[in-house]
């Protein structure tokens, strides 16, 4: 039973291989489930984007008056819209999460750096214009002391009120290669046997380098 | 306040759809190479009448709604396997039976547009389908039970829905235990 079992669990080692559209459904469930924003996968999405507009045109260009012109354009159709729809999700998701910690990116170059050019663009404006907003509705009534967007007070060494991810948030998480024991706490010994198909819910902090480096997936 | 990590039923379909199902086609595509469909996530067929192929589940619910193929009953999801794994899981307390990762929003796509890949089983295979779940579902409430402190918890083979379901009150109460215990640390050096 387990034979067809593994092809049914991963269908990236299914007949038809680890697509684009496979890759970026992991991204999009990686993106969703993790607690911080991603990096931006720019080359798989430059990827997909160019093989939609291909497909499109394809699409376009092919004959339907005869039955099996038509039944081949409404599959190519279908998967055109299942794989605009996993774009669509992914760059909403990210937009979400930014719109969210948009103050503490914003304020951190190496999470600046994780954002597409039109994301980084899209979090200044709206950093812009949420930040008049809240000065215009609140912070022009409170004391000057207290009148900072990213500050508690005068007194406040450095930005003391950015609205950062929890990186101590517990995930969902599958190991995709044997790993081995990883140590889940610096200083005590908290450590966890990491093996192939196992799955935990854990820490994201330990394990946000593994994610990175594609030894774990979230799910 | 955190972003919401869980998936809708629709989105987990939506997952489950790019997992591999058997038709059989009744139709082929003598123009095309290979009487294949060359799509965006690779080249499905080829397409031969009563040539059984492997295609994933959403091409195959789309072909089967035109009526251009039959489905195949997957070979996990037949009465002898799934009482099978109905006996394992009822037999293991704390091992969860090795199931596809989609097995229940395959089995509900399955259920409600290849009815007749079943014939007179499917209602027996449900039956059992359900079960599994309901077993598998009471076996996760007592796990949740002895959870008690921060901890890492290991779930092997837990199938996608059953991740989905148990998401919110699993991260929140480890969540809320982590904080504790830190602030206990800093407090009580």
């Amino acid at each position: 039973m387990d034979d067809f079992i593994s092809q049914l669990q991963s269908p990236a080692e299914n007949v038809y291989g680890e697509s684009d559209l496979i890759l970026m459904k992991k991204a999009y469930i990686n993106e969703k489930a993790a607690p911080e924003l991603l990096e931006y996968q720019t080359d798989l999405l430059a990827r997909l984007q160019d093989q939609v507009h291909n497909q499109e045109d394809t699409v376009a260009n092919t004959d339907s008056t005869h039955a099996e012109g038509s039944l081949v354009r409404a599959i190519w159709r279908l998967e055109l819209a299942r794989a605009k729809h996993l774009l669509r999700a992914y760059l909403r998701t990210r937009l979400i999460k930014l719109e969210r910690h948009v103050t503490a990116v914003l304020d951190n170059p190496a999470m600046q750096a994780r954002l597409s050019p039109l994301e980084l663009q899209y979090a200044k404006d709206y950093f812009v214009k949420t930040g008049l907003h809240l000065k215009d509705a609140v912070l022009a009534h409170m004391p000057e002391e207290f009148n900072s967007l990213v500050r508690q007070s005068n007194v406040s060494e450095g930005h003391d009120m950015l609205s950062a991810p929890n990186l101590e948030a517990h995930v969902f998480v599958r190991v995709l290669e044997d790993r081995g024991a990883v140590n889940l706490d610096p200083e005590g010994d908290d450590v966890v046997e990491l093996n192939k198909d196992d799955l935990y819910i854990i820490r994201y902090e330990p394990i946000r380098d593994l994610l990175k480096d594609n030894w774990v997936e979230l799910v | 306040m955190p972003v919401d990590p869980s998936f809708s039923p629709y989105d987990l379909e939506f997952f489950a759809e790019d997992d591999v199902v058997k038709i059989v086609p009744s139709f082929s595509l003598p123009t095309f190479s290979h009487s294949s469909i060359r799509c965006i996530g690779g080249a499905f067929g080829p397409f031969k009448p009563n040539i059984p192929v492997e295609v994933p589940l959403w091409l195959a619910v789309a072909l089967q709604k035109r009526n251009n193929c039959r489905i195949l009953q997957p070979d996990w999801l037949n009465t002898e396997t799934l009482q099978e794994a109905l006996d394992q899981e009822k037999n293991t307390a704390a091992v969860f039976h090795r199931l596809p990762f989609h097995y229940l929003e395959i089995s509900k796509i399955l259920f409600l547009h290849a009815k007749e890949a079943f014939g007179t089983d499917l209602l027996k295979v449900k039956e059992l389908v359900g079960d599994i779940c309901k077993v598998r579902l009471s076996k996760i409430n007592a796990g949740l039970q002895v959870l008690q402190g921060p901890m890492t918890v290991k779930l092997n083979n837990l199938s996608a829905a059953e991740c989905n379901v148990i998401r919110p009150f699993f991260q929140g109460a480890l969540d809320r235990f982590h904080l504790l215990a830190s602030v206990c640390l800093r407090l009580l050096p």
